[in-house]
């Protein structure tokens, strides 16, 4: 019984783990636009981060070491740190639209300014980091990001015509308004929103935090199999619930605000609670990630002590430039930046850096040194090797597709 | 290439591909630093040593400001250099491990900095996670 | 024992090079020859458009608030960004610079219809903060002047951004 908890426990915290601001946004912003005709990429960003973040769970467990240790043992110090910098900057921009996620729903909640809230919410992203336990703290946002399934629920509520996004999804074509440039923009963003790097980062070296044994990799696989695709099911929700209300009405979605009209719409109040609930919870935890994250792949680079199960005295490097990651992303966004833009970009950015991670990872995980009998099976490698053309595609037309279609306008 | 004569099984390495770039962990799998640099005992007036002369040795592991000197040049005073003895180290695998704790190392010197002047002053600093 | 890590590291040394000369070279032909279309008339449809979606969301959201179907907070805060970015719209129709008689009417359109819109979104957000009982003010009437405004717009720049 106390194993079927367990095992319970995962995968809802898998689920509620999933979304992060990325997702809420873009997903949003699609739906409104393109109703359901990307959701053919949210199904493949959940079916590549199923087997990227498993297998960088899988590596660290069996071979002991992180992601950028590895990287720069392969890549070498050059190589290794231009890498680090395009990660570090992207993971730091990623953090910032998460912080100023955290604070646009407090304004929600409130009515008191968004930029108010920001010191507030890298403060507690900072103390939560700072002292509590890695597992309290993935257990205790992924149960509450499933407040998420309100825009599930909602989507129920308004009774759409059910065939009729069906036919979006599967018959994707791009609306008269619309340029296939945008399009194919908008794909690329999405697929960076799904498959987004940070997850790498925090997946491996959380599995030497936690000292992962064959039957923790077990556990992960049924988490990240069973978990992901039901939060990546959330990601087509929101979508969904912006082609279904905003869509008809020609309302483009630029704030956080908007996003969450269908859900007040169908489940007034009390759904507009539970989901704020949600994106609070998912953002925090989104935040939490890719702050440790930009601490691991520092210290992981330079050689410094790291990890949340030292104390902090016994890792200062490492907590000291998480402190100063958070305190970078406050003043970006005390320059009064939208948000919303942050994280538009963001995603597309992480598209471009995805090669960066995810080619040492498979790289490695086909390298017996590291990983001695626990090589990456046939099936795997297939699927590996597919994605990175599929990444290396995504990343190297991100940048044109920005200019082209001026980032989506 | 090198022979290392002194690691237990006599193996033969190639110092770039097994040394360079490696993690450095001491007796208590702590994470030292990791190898940015290495220096071998050659004559550095860039004289050709004879044929019968005695083979290069690697005589320390460096780490620290030689990172930035080995990317962009130059070289780092000798005060400055952060050095481990070949000597410390007691195995080599997928990371090297060394025979002594990290605490006595003088790599140590911006962790101890920083945790006695920042992390001291935040509460909780010295506390285990809850 | 070597050989493995030497595919790795020269893999990822031989590529940058030829492959980002490439790259780059897509990119500058393709923004070359694909430009955003309509020019000026096409730019003051989009953020006509966009005016059109901040008013429909306003609507959107006061009608929830009409029904109790929302909070305090999210409505306030729809409204103001909803100001925002029509305010934004507004200095992106200002920047146009119309190249004959036509555009310079229908930027002057477009500004003016965008001015209005500010007022009606500004007042709509000052009248949440009154109580309800004030006279004169009704979440109703600021409703049909959203309304109103949005299908005014949406059918003085109709077919603008073809």
């Amino acid at each position: 019984m106390k194993r079927l908890l367990g095992v319970a426990l995962g995968i809802l915290t898998a689920i509620g783990g999933f979304v992060d601001i990325g997702d809420l946004v873009t997903n949003s912003v699609v739906g409104a636009r393109f109703g359901m005709g990307l959701a053919w990429v949210v199904v493949i960003g959940i079916i590549g981060i199923c087997a990227f973040a498993h297998m960088s769970g899988r590596v660290a467990a069996v071979s002991g070491r992180a992601t950028f240790e590895i990287i720069r043992e392969r890549l070498g110090a050059r190589a290794a740190g231009a890498n680090l910098l395009a990660s570090f900057f992207i993971n730091l921009m990623t953090v910032t639209a998460e912080v100023g996620g955290i604070a646009l729903t407090l304004q929600l909640a409130s009515s008191i300014t968004y930029l108010a809230w920001i010191p507030v919410a890298a403060f507690f992203v900072w103390l939560v980091v700072w002292r509590v336990k890695f597992k309290i703290l993935e257990n205790v946002t992924g149960l509450l990001g499933l407040c998420l399934v309100a825009f599930a629920v909602a989507l129920f509520q308004l009774g759409p015509n059910w065939l009729d996004l069906a036919g979006q999804a599967l018959n994707p074509t791009v609306p008269g308004n619309e340029s296939p440039w945008t399009y194919w923009y908008y794909a690329v963003a999405l697929f960076g929103a799904a498959m987004t790097p940070y997850e790498v980062f925090f997946f491996s070296s959380g599995a030497i935090e936690e000292k992962w044994g064959p039957k923790d990799v077990a556990q992960s696989r049924i988490n990240v199999l069973v978990g992901f695709p039901l939060g990546g099911l959330l990601s087509l929700a929101i979508a969904a619930c912006a082609a279904v209300v905003l869509m008809p009405q020609g309302i483009t979605v630029s704030s956080l605000s908007q996003v969450v009209l269908p859900v007040a719409e169908a489940g007034g109040k009390i759904g507009l609670i539970v989901v704020l609930v949600g994106i609070l919870a998912a953002t925090f935890g989104a935040a939490l990630e890719t702050t440790l994250s930009s601490g691991y792949t520092l210290a992981q680079y330079f050689g410094w002590t790291w990890g949340k199960r030292h104390r902090p005295a016994e890792a200062a490097r490492f907590h000291v430039s998480m402190i100063a990651t958070l305190l970078v992303g406050i003043a970006i966004l005390a320059t009064g930046v939208d948000p919303v833009m942050v994280t538009e970009l963001s995603v597309v950015f992480s598209a471009v850096a995805l090669p960066l991670t995810y080619v040492p990872i498979l790289v490695v995980a086909n390298d017996p040194q590291y990983m001695g009998d626990a090589v990456n099976g046939r099936f795997l490698n297939g699927l590996g090797t597919i994605y990175l053309v599929i990444i290396l595609a995504a990343a190297i037309a991100a940048i044109p597709l920005m200019v082209i279609t001026g980032a989506g306008a | 290439m090198n022979e290392n004569g002194k690691a237990p099984a006599g193996k033969v390495l190639d110092a770039i591909l097994h040394l360079l770039d490696r993690q450095i962990k001491d007796t208590e799998g702590l994470v030292v630093s990791v190898v940015d640099d290495l220096e071998i005992s050659l004559p550095d007036d860039g004289r050709t040593l004879d044929a019968d002369a005695e083979a290069p040795m690697l005589t320390n592991l460096l780490m620290g400001p030689t990172l930035a000197t080995r990317l962009f040049g130059g070289q780092p005073p000798p005060e400055r250099m952060m050095r481990i003895p070949w000597s410390d180290v007691a195995r080599v695998g997928t990371v090297l491990e060394l025979r002594n704790r990290a605490e006595g190392l003088p790599v140590r010197w911006v962790e101890h900095w920083l945790r006695d002047h920042v992390i001291a002053r935040i509460p909780g600093g010295r506390h285990d996670p809850e | 024992m070597s050989t493995r890590s030497t595919t790795a590291r020269g893999r990822a040394c031989a590529r940058p090079k030829p492959v980002l000369a490439a790259v780059l070279a897509v990119m500058l032909l393709l923004t070359g020859c694909v430009t955003q279309q309509g020019g000026t008339t096409g730019k003051l449809g989009r953020a006509a458009d966009e005016v059109e979606s901040s008013l429909t969301s306003a609507e959107l959201g006061l009608e929830q608030e009409q029904a109790g179907l929302t909070l305090p907070g999210a409505v306030d805060t729809l409204l103001e960004n909803m100001l925002k970015d029509v305010n934004k719209a507004a200095s992106k129709m200002g920047k146009l610079s119309p190249k004959d008689v036509t555009e310079r009417d229908q930027q002057r359109r477009a500004l003016e219809l965008t001015g209005e819109a500010e007022q009606a979104l500004a007042s709509a957000r000052a009248n949440l903060q009154l109580p309800t009982s004030t006279p004169g003010t009704s979440a109703e009437s600021d409703i049909q002047k959203l309304s109103r405004l949005a299908d005014t717009i949406g059918s003085a720049t109709e077919g603008w951004t073809r």
